[in-house]
């Protein structure tokens, strides 16, 4: 999340200034009217006496009636104690109890009333009361509930909008705020009236209390019709106020023929409106991972604070129970959605939304199949208190096994065993030759992944980017760190799970790679003390060869001694190496065959590759080519008599081949094949190379090729 | 050159040695020592020599030693190594230490009495195997606490790396045989001064120096 800047922060602060003034002035309103001192409640459609502080009338006891000062006098009536305006039969209900409060809340004004009861042994009393102003210690704990929930959910909104002012989405979010404070202030005015409020007040919040829920349900269809994409250009937004705003007046103008055809009826559209745009979203995110965690976050917290405002408000009412919790409270519930929307917008671990997307699915759908049950078995016949154990029994057995076979079906299904994986991790820990080794560790990667980018990231550390778009795998050993993007071939996020598997894979691979390490650098102390012992005594002796032979004159003898010590060199320097580029090869072996030849008086042509190249060979392949090709010179200089000698070297995209040729008496007659030749025939072999002895006129010739793919096995 | 030193502890090296440097230079006056306690007793009592060729090898110690003492204390001395080996283990650190030269002691003679006229005239060898070191040593990577090589003398190292002999490298590049010589010269020089100069450092650091 981005760093508020000053400016953002002094607009916050106001308005949270402003919000506070809001509730101040709530307050405030709700303190100037003049009460009895005492609750009353609406019980089995009669008014009963809930607390008394002074005493006067018992609790539990039936009220009748109210009179005032002035002589006029009212019937209670359970309906006018009712909590909120938003529904009523008819409109001529409406208006009646709109009277009655405007004649009861005379009365409370009038001076002394007298309040007419019915004792517990059936007689009438009656007692007196003075209504006093409201002081603020009896305002309800559910009013300071309301306004502070809304505050908050208020407050969330500007935060988020604040955060990234650029968005059409949060700008929206922020505007529902408003009618959310105002409708949530309205509505916890209305119902903490003590009795009655002034008709003309009263009026006025009901008529700013539906105005706010209809404005509320139509921001909200305009966020689902905005975030994560325009479904259509911006001003087709505005025939939501084109719709709504009419429908609100023609229910205010009475044109409508019953008030639940108004605001109820404008808020169940708005709902489906919004159902069928979060649909659209759905299907337009297919392929934005990103976008879809987002509307999923949205869908899961209004599905999760509508659901539960459902089975605490409107499926008991639909059972003829009392609401399980009263709507002051249950406003609670839109703080949960608020906080999910806000996460969403502001894009809080989006990627770790599909496992609480299941949770949450997965714990509502169980909540639904124990209701479901429940109500069946009510309708079989049982009783309450039975059938809700006895669902919730079934529920249980049938819910547990359900959701771990989803649970698995969907979140784990993605990620492969690791211990599947082990025999590819050892062979790429065990691969020879740094490119083959990240060869197949890419295609581990991409295997488990999918990506549709992939490219090494040097110096980056593991984990998460990007809200979980792109994902750095921790590189081990001479593997640099990878970045992988769009993960699933695009359709999925990276998650945290995905993270930690990654690195898991890494510190294993990295415990392998140690283990060959340290094998085999104990292999290569080994070999290099064997050759320490073994050079010290052959050099020496080699070389004592050679200086004799010299001296006697016996160049053969010598040349033989000279090319078995640097057959000696060879084994005493490749040892200590991994792999020669061919190159390196190439200048080594021109090197000391110009020496040579020149030493036995004979002129060289030597022909190098006609392109560079990067290939490498192993140390026996290496060692192998060098001891054909010295085979191959000592032969023309012992046995060839001839005067030039042309080296040939070629490098193609298959093969690398060199010839020896000669001017010299050609091959035998009988081609007696001497120890040299089945030597060198035999080391060709082991390297699947192809070793040919061609007579010329004059002369002869020698080819040698091998595959490239020979030479790093 | 009018003394030289030759530092073996094999006999038959010795006077193989010896002829070559006969053969080499005329009127010459030799010492022959079998390990470098006698080298270094018989440095301390006569003037420095003209010439050494030094073997690496030896009972009490490697030659490398008796050349960075050389190099140090009589840097007119010519100093080769005579060796089996010409692997980069074994040469490298001799050079480094000041050696201008190498050769191979199995080398048919006039081989090396060509090789050493060579030496002495201000043309040292230069094999692919120490060209491709000399180029991994001089990385501008490494802190440029020493003097680098020139854009030239890198060249003349990358074609000598690649199997060129000097003489086809001066071709290639234009330039005269006793040029190119020139640059291997220096590229030994440089070798020497910036081993010097490491090992400064490292005796700063740990608080030798």
């Amino acid at each position: 999340m981005q760093m508020l800047s000053k400016r953002p922060t002094y607009l916050l602060l106001l308005l949270w200034v402003a919000c506070l003034a809001v509730c101040a002035a709530a307050v405030w309103l709700s303190m100037q009217q003049n009460w009895l001192g005492l609750r009353l409640a609406a019980v089995d459609g009669k008014v009963q006496m809930v607390s008394d502080p002074q005493q006067r009338i018992p609790q539990g006891e039936e009220v009748l009636s109210l009179r005032g000062a002035d002589g006029t006098s009212l019937e209670l009536d359970a309906s006018d104690l009712i909590d909120n305006t938003d529904s009523f039969p008819s409109y001529p209900d409406k208006d009646e109890f709109f009277a009655r409060q405007d004649a009861l809340s005379t009365i409370l004004v009038s001076g002394e009333v007298r309040l007419r009861w019915i004792a517990q042994d059936g007689s009438e009393r009656v007692a007196a009361v003075i209504p006093q102003p409201r002081v603020l210690g009896s305002i309800s704990t559910m009013f300071w509930f309301t306004l502070a929930v809304a505050s908050l959910c208020f407050l969330i909104a500007c935060w988020v909008f604040l955060l990234r002012p650029q968005e059409w989405g949060t700008r929206i979010f922020a505007l529902t705020g408003i009618p959310l404070l105002i409708g949530s202030v309205t509505s916890a005015m209305i119902s903490e009236r003590a009795l009655a409020m002034d008709a003309h007040w009263l009026l006025m919040l009901d008529r700013i209390n539906s105005l706010a829920g209809v404005s509320l349900g139509a921001t909200l269809v305009a966020l689902f019709m905005s975030y994560p994409r325009m479904l259509f250009a911006p001003k087709f937004t505005l025939w939501l106020p084109a719709i709504y705003l009419p429908w609100w007046l023609a229910d205010q103008f009475r044109l409508l023929p019953a008030p639940d055809w108004g605001v109820m009826a404008a808020i169940l559209s708005e709902l489906v409106l919004a159902s069928v745009f979060a649909m659209m979203q759905w299907r337009r995110t297919s392929n934005q991972p990103l976008e879809r965690a987002a509307i999923r976050w949205f869908i899961i917290s209004v599905l999760l604070g509508c659901s539960l405002f459902a089975f605490t408000n409107i499926i008991p009412r639909l059972f003829g129970h009392p609401d399980l919790l009263i709507q002051g409270y249950a406003i609670g519930f839109f703080l949960i959605m608020y906080i999910g929307i806000a996460l969403g917008l502001g894009r809080y671990r989006l990627f770790d939304m599909d496992e609480w997307a299941y949770r949450v699915l997965l714990w509502v759908a169980g909540a639904t199949l124990v209701l479901v049950l429940d109500a069946l078995l009510v309708i079989a016949g049982l009783t309450f208190g039975i059938s809700f154990g006895v669902s919730l029994l079934l529920g249980g057995w049938l819910y547990f096994p359900l959701r771990q076979r989803l649970w698995q079906h969907m979140v784990n299904q993605r990620t492969p065993r690791f211990e599947s994986l082990l025999p590819e991790l050892s062979a790429i820990a065990f691969a020879a030759g740094s490119s083959a080794q990240q060869g197949y560790w890419e295609a581990l990667l991409r295997r488990i992944y999918e990506p549709l980018e992939l490219h090494t990231a040097q110096g980056e550390a593991g984990g998460i980017r990007d809200d979980g778009l792109g994902m750095v795998v921790p590189g081990c050993g001479e593997l640099p760190p990878m970045y992988l993007r769009h993960a699933g071939h695009g359709a999925r996020l990276f998650s945290s799970r995905d993270a930690t598997f990654s690195a898991s894979l890494t510190h294993a691979l990295e415990r392998m790679m140690g283990g060959r390490h340290s094998f085999e650098e104990g292999a290569t102390q080994e070999r290099q003390r064997i050759y320490r012992d073994l050079h010290d005594d052959m050099g020496a002796k080699l070389l004592g060869l050679a200086i004799s032979a010299e001296r006697a004159n016996l160049n053969k003898e010598a040349d033989l001694a000279r090319s078995a010590l640097q057959d000696l060199r060879d084994v005493v320097s490749r040892s200590t190496h991994t792999a020669t580029p061919i190159s390196d090869l190439l200048a080594d072996w021109r090197m000391e065959t110009e020496q040579r030849v020149r030493a036995a008086g004979l002129t060289l042509e030597w022909r190098f590759p006609e392109q560079d190249s990067d290939i490498v060979a192993s140390p026996e392949a290496a060692l192998n080519m060098s001891r054909i090709l010295r085979e191959a010179i000592s032969n023309v200089l012992h046995h060839a008599q001839a005067g030039h000698l042309r080296i040939h070297t070629r490098l193609d995209d298959h093969h690398f081949s060199f010839s020896v040729e000669d001017d010299g008496i050609g091959l035998p007659e009988r081609a007696t094949p001497h120890r040299g030749m089945s030597g060198m025939r035999a080391r060709a072999a082991s390297m699947d190379a192809t070793l040919q002895w061609r007579s010329l006129e004059p002369g002869c010739r020698v080819d040698f090729s091998v595959p490239l793919a020979a030479l790093t096995p | 050159m009018k003394t030289a030193l030759i530092l073996d502890d094999v006999a038959d090296s010795q006077i193989w040695l010896s002829q070559a440097l006969n053969t080499a230079f005329d009127g010459l006056e030799l010492h022959r020592s079998g390990n470098l306690a006698e080298a270094r007793a018989w440095l301390a009592a006569n003037s420095a020599p003209d010439i050494a060729l030094i073997d690496l090898g030896l009972p009490d110690g490697s030659g490398v030693e008796l050349i960075a003492e050389l190099n140090r204390s009589a840097p007119k001395t010519l100093s080769i190594v005579a060796s089996i080996f010409d692997d980069n283990e074994h040469l490298f650190p001799a050079l480094r230490a000041g050696a201008q030269g190498y050769l191979l002691k199995d080398q048919p003679l006039p081989q090396i009495v060509e090789l050493l006229k060579g030496i002495a005239d201000g043309r040292p060898p230069l094999s692919p195997a120490i060209a491709r070191k000399l180029l991994g040593h001089f990385q501008p990577t490494q802190q440029p606490e020493y003097e680098q090589l020139t854009k030239r003398e890198s060249e003349v190292l990358r074609y000598i790396a690649k199997g060129m002999t000097l003489p086809e490298t001066a071709r290639i590049l234009g330039i005269s045989p006793h040029t190119i010589s020139g640059y291997a010269k220096n590229i030994y020089r440089k070798l020497n001064i910036s081993s010097r100069a490491e090992a400064a450092i490292t005796a700063r650091s740990l608080g030798i120096i």
